[in-house]
């Protein structure tokens, strides 16, 4: 009797045993098969809203982010920028200059607002001087436009070229000979201008041109003929072909008209110490905006 | 049985139609012969057939494990627990809980930024389906027939993240899920000794809660009525092989093979047509039984790896082509482990081997012989509580298509007796060309038990055909009046002396083709003197006929076989001289049939011919002859043989003392 309530102890001893080896040894979640698409390949930021009084620079014309516009001691681009409006195609191009007196900013209803711009005597982009304009803060109302100090133009329509070393020269900051070399000719070739696109649709981008892609999705306001950027997508790698999912054209709102602005640029920082110590962007880009509409 | 029939071509003609190959890769030992619908047996692989449930005998308890291999970095993973149990005699359920029946995909987003922070978050879709759940209900309504149902909870979970902009962006988990019971049915009907078919229909009830919906309707699974059929052919009792297909032009074929030792080793191709290579994945596997444990493993490899590896393409990627959580187009290859105890009340050993004694060789022959005469013996014990009533079996692979049982002994606990081993040799036996050694198996069953309850493994000798034990009571076996060539040969003698034959008295018919048929006989064949291998070789008739000659022993047999061939009765006279038992000699002896008392119409001196008693009891006058002297025509053959009884029985008396016998051939 004995020896059998043994074997029983026993049987069940081993049992037990197998089972939790069984049990630990497959302590592992099962593994899951990862479905590539290529909206993984996307970063996308969503730009903060604008100030409701200050008309920012366009995304659209300048490149520049709403947080990059403030965030340096100076600006030093030069732009190729081509509308797409499926009905007619423009392009120009131009260089602007802005360096940015953070002792005196321009403020509205408590809020900085800008900052005057420094007069820094003459300018000049590759040997030929650029035009010195009051830098003016332009206010939703057009009656509030401010005036603060200078910025730096000069037009490059007729003369600028891709792949093209820009040197600005001036004698007043120790900058001189900054210079950034343009990128390569960016064409798009999807979507195509004035392209009536669905938000319940991948919508596949495409485009030629190599180096570091942005592509900034912005509302359009046909009347006052103003851009709002909403989002910030960037490519992980320019493969010269994104699909925006449906979950990204989604959270456009409500709307019809968008334009979609591929920025090709190269940037670069440089340390500046006048009129005072700091750092200075130089881009150089190509700026190639569709406008599309969501019926 | 005619019933279980209809109801196997009913489930085929109302199931044939569509599609899937749903199968479970719960058990190891369906993983590693891939076609398994028909030997379904436990609670592992009643998601393969559920009818096999009727196979457990009291409780089943089983446990599994899989390591996906050609995924990087993953580890073993619990399959699931299953447990089973046997009621009310011909009853059995069971649930398995399996958290490894489960197929997750992830499909990454975009990555979104915080403008605020600059905090990257991945935003990534997860799909996920599992059959964690699943029942099983069955009932054998004969030994032959089972019918089985399985409900099996099926989940399919989207979680997802939706992504709102306002001033910001806001992030918002969501999810959806559908749950299904889904029932199969399936039925195992085991048509003859060595066959077993079965018929599963997969999805034929399906209750839905909730559904993916929106621009997830398109991870929905496909939910479509399909027939698998399978069958399993035992080819000996240690080989069995197995073929599954499906209604979706897929299946598997499959080998088991039990080389004892309590060893099972099992492989198998699984195939279909919409995978490629059309053969896309092989199956290996082994299993050991220990006391009432069973440990098995298996190892699934696919060929092609494009979706195996644990990536895919979104592009690509088709709900509709996933029919099983386990086997699908995203399956990885794949080692599984499982344990599976059988416990409660498992039927006890009710008899035991204690010894084997075998008489000796086996001549094949003498095969024949042995269907009657035991070929040795084993000493059967009884070691239940209980009176049983024991069955011996013998059982020779290959030679025997099934073993061969004894009569049943009754024995009272703790009692052993010795059972006769009998033999029932197939055809192949005639084909032993050299003496060989072969295993042979000694089983011992015991009522009420169908399996055998103790097994005994033991050598034997198998002689060549034309071997022989020197006993002249199975030289007969090497007569074969049957034989074609030695019909052709009579006939065409006795035709070619058809008028002497006719002309001669009816009453001297027998007599008179004897004599026809030896002194052609002698015209023809040679006798070959070689005593060396006349003690242990015998040529069968056609082969005497084919070579034209032979010794004393292939001369008799092939003489007797004649004779019988036209319906005179023979016996083999066996002499063995006590005096000199090298000089053992054999003669024949014809029956003609003759009334002694109508000796004189044979012959006029009494001491040429002998009375004996024939087959039917009626004395009658035999006529002796020495095939040896065959050169030498059939008198001479008759007085030789007659001097040679003369010598034997009536001088020396050796029927008397027992150094002379007479063997009727039958």
């Amino acid at each position: 009797m004995t020896r059998k309530r043994e074997g029983r102890v026993m049987k069940r001893l081993i049992l037990i045993s197998c089972f939790v080896a069984v049990a630990v040894l497959g302590c592992k979640e099962p593994t899951s098969v990862v479905l590539d698409r290529e909206e993984d390949l996307l970063e996308v930021t969503a730009l903060p809203p604008q100030d409701p009084d200050v008309e920012l620079s366009a995304i659209d014309s300048t490149a520049i982010l709403p947080s990059d516009e403030n965030a340096f001691a100076g600006l030093l681009i030069v732009n190729k920028v081509t509308y797409d409006a499926g009905t007619r195609v423009d392009s120009f191009a131009f260089s602007k200059v802005f360096f940015a007196d953070r002792i005196r900013p321009v403020r509205r209803n408590q809020r900085t607002i800008g900052f005057h711009g420094f007069n820094l005597g003459p300018i000049l982009l590759n040997n030929s001087p650029m035009n010195r304009i009051p830098h003016i803060i332009r206010m939703k109302a057009p009656q509030a436009d401010t005036v603060a100090g200078f910025e730096y133009v000069k037009d490059l329509t007729t003369t600028y070229q891709s792949n093209q070393t820009y040197t600005w020269a001036a004698d007043s900051i120790n900058a001189t000979g900054a210079s950034i070399v343009s990128p390569g000719e960016l064409r798009v070739l999807a979507p195509v201008g004035g392209a009536s696109l669905s938000r319940d649709q991948n919508l596949e981008l495409l485009w030629r041109g190599e180096g570091n892609i942005s592509i900034f999705i912005s509302t359009y306001d046909p009347v006052l003929q103003r851009t709002r950027a909403l989002l910030h997508v960037r490519p992980r790698v320019n493969r010269g072909r994104a699909v925006l999912g449906v979950r990204l054209l989604r959270l456009l709102p409500p709307g019809r008209n968008f334009v979609f602005t591929f920025v090709l640029s190269n940037k670069r920082l440089e340390d500046v110490f006048r009129p005072y110590r700091g750092q200075v962007l130089l881009q150089a880009s190509e700026v190639y905006n569709t406008l599309v509409t969501f019926p | 049985m005619i019933q279980y029939r209809w109801i196997l071509l009913h489930l085929s003609i109302c199931m044939i139609g569509s599609v899937t190959y749903g199968q479970s890769l719960f058990s190891p030992q369906r993983t590693g012969t891939g076609a398994y619908a028909s030997q379904a047996s436990d609670s592992r692989s009643f998601g393969v057939n559920p009818a096999g449930l009727t196979k457990i005998r009291d409780w089943d308890i089983s446990s599994a494990t899989y390591l996906s291999t050609s995924i990087e970095g993953s580890g073993f993973v619990l399959q699931g627990f299953s447990l089973g149990k046997r009621f009310l005699q011909d009853n059995a359920i069971a649930v398995q809980y399996s958290p490894g029946t489960s197929l997750e995909f992830v499909l990454p987003g975009a990555t979104f930024v915080s403008s605020q922070t600059g905090t990257p978050s991945s935003i990534e879709t997860r799909v996920i389906y599992d059959e964690q759940f699943t029942f099983g209900y069955a009932r054998a309504f004969s030994d032959e027939f089972s019918l089985g149902v399985s409900g099996r909870l099926r989940r399919e979970r989207i979680s997802d993240t939706q992504v709102q902009l306002t001033d910001s962006l806001v992030f918002t988990e969501i999810e959806q899920r559908s749950l299904a019971w889904i029932a199969d049915v399936g039925a195992i009907w085991k048509a003859s000794k060595s066959v077993t078919l079965s018929a599963v229909g997969r999805n034929l009830v399906r209750a839905k809660s909730g559904d993916l919906a929106g621009e997830f309707a398109s991870f929905r699974l496909p939910f479509e009525l399909s027939l698998e059929m399978g069958i399993a052919y035992q080819f000996t009792p240690t080989v069995r092989t197995a073929l599954d297909v499906s209604t979706a032009k897929s299946g598997a074929l499959g080998i088991e093979w039990k080389p004892g030792f309590s060893i099972a080793v099992r492989s198998g191709v699984y195939f279909n047509e919409a995978e490629s290579p059309f053969a896309y994945a092989l199956g290996f596997g082994v299993g050991w039984s220990y006391m009432f444990l069973e440990f098995d493993a298996a190892y699934l490899f696919f060929p092609d790896k494009s979706t195996r590896e644990g990536t895919g393409s979104l592009a690509s990627f088709d709900a509709g082509s996933i029919k099983s959580i386990d086997l699908n187009p995203y399956t990885a290859d794949r080692i599984s482990l499982s344990v599976k105890a059988v416990l409660g009340n498992v039927r006890e050993s009710l008899a035991s081997i204690e010894s084997v004694e075998l008489a000796g060789g086996i001549y094949p022959s003498s095969s024949a012989a042995l269907a009657y005469r035991p070929i040795g013996k084993a000493r059967v014990k009884n070691i239940s509580s209980r009176p049983i009533q024991a069955k011996a079996s013998f059982f020779i692979e290959k030679y025997m298509d099934a073993p061969t049982e004894s009569q049943p002994v009754y024995l009272q606990p703790g009692e052993s007796q010795e059972v006769a081993l009998t033999a029932i040799f197939n055809e192949l036996v005639r084909g032993v060309q050299k003496m060989t050694v072969k295993e042979g198996t000694v089983y011992v069953s015991a009522q009420p038990a169908d399996d055998y309850d103790d097994r005994y493994q033991t050598r034997i000798l198998l002689y060549g055909k034309n071997d022989w034990d020197g006993d002249v009571l199975t030289l007969r076996y090497f007569v074969t009046p049957d034989d074609p060539a030695v019909i052709r040969y009579t006939r065409d003698i006795l035709l070619e002396h058809r008028d002497s034959i006719d002309a001669a008295s009816r009453d001297l018919a027998a007599f008179n083709k004897a004599r026809v048929l030896f002194n052609a006989f002698a015209g023809k064949l040679v006798y070959v003197s070689d005593p060396k291998q006349s003690a242990d070789y015998v040529q069968y008739p056609s082969e005497t006929l084919q070579l034209r000659g032979g010794d004393c022993d292939d001369m008799t047999v092939c003489f007797s076989s004649l004779l019988n061939s036209v319906g005179v009765s023979t016996a083999f006279v066996d002499v063995i001289p006590p005096e000199d038992s090298t000089r053992s000699h054999i003669y024949l002896l014809f029956d003609t049939g003759v009334d002694p008392k109508f000796g004189g119409t044979i012959s006029s001196n009494p001491k040429r011919y002998i009375t004996r008693k024939n087959s039917k009891g009626v004395e009658t006058v035999w006529i002796p002859v020495e095939t040896t002297v065959i050169a030498r025509g059939f008198d001479d053959a008759w007085t030789t043989g007659a001097q040679e009884w003369f010598d034997d029985v009536e001088i020396g008396l050796g029927l008397l003392k027992g150094w002379v016998q007479i063997v009727d051939v039958y």
